[in-house]
């Protein structure tokens, strides 16, 4: 349970930071331009599947102690299940909302395609590790 | 409609025959304490070779130990 607060905590973070990245002034209109945004954005990325990894490394069974089992394993298999159902969602509803707003103009700002690559990774590790939290908290408090 | 459940005399045996504690039996199956107290509480149906195990060192058969159960839903 802690491991999947612990991911949500580090990729909420990254969405956030993300967010206010994406939606400062100027970004989505010169996107292209902007070098510096689109390596704060690697940055962020590196940041999220880093420390990942660590929690990994930390959360691992060692010798004599058992971390993780396969109750974990099904808990896991049911949240990615859920996350990416949800990655389904999201991405249609962005897809339409993108679709509303341009329809007239015709065309979509390259921006807005960069965005949705990014937030998928960011909407899918953080519903999945959501999900798991719920179920833990559910099967650890009847 | 009917809907099939698992119950399970794992607190029972464990706590009686057996005479061990969870952690105990975490350890002696190989699982995390939390799996037992949710195996326990029939928050979480195990593996076939997790029921297995459980009945060895419970030292009982895996059908003293779960109970398939019919739930009328009507």
């Amino acid at each position: 349970m802690m491991q999947s607060l612990l991911h949500m905590i580090l990729w909420s973070l990254v969405a956030l930071i993300f967010t206010i990245v994406f939606f400062s002034r100027g970004t989505i209109e010169n996107w292209g331009d902007n070098i510096n945004k689109t390596i704060m954005v690697a940055a962020l990325f590196i940041f999220g599947f880093g420390g990942d990894f660590i929690l990994r490394l930390i959360f691992k069974n060692k010798k004599n102690k058992i971390i993780k089992d396969e109750r974990d394993d099904y808990i896991s298999m049911k949240s990615m299940a859920i996350s990416g159902i949800s990655t389904f969602i999201y991405i249609f509803i962005v897809a339409i909302s993108l679709y509303t707003k341009y329809e007239n103009s015709g065309y979509v700002p390259v921006a807005w395609v960069w965005f949705i690559a990014y937030s998928l990774v960011m909407v899918a590790n953080i519903t999945g590790s959501l999900s798991s939290s719920v179920y833990y908290w559910k099967s650890e408090m009847e | 409609m009917n809907e099939e459940k698992i119950k399970n005399n794992i607190r029972l045996i464990r706590r009686g025959k057996a005479d061990i504690t969870q952690d105990e039996l975490a350890h002696l199956v190989g699982c995390t304490r939390q799996t037992i107290v949710a195996l326990e509480k029939e928050r979480y149906n195990p593996s076939l070779a997790l029921a297995l195990k459980i009945a060895l060192v419970l030292g009982v058969s895996v059908d003293e130990l779960f109970i398939l159960e019919q739930v009328n839903e009507d």
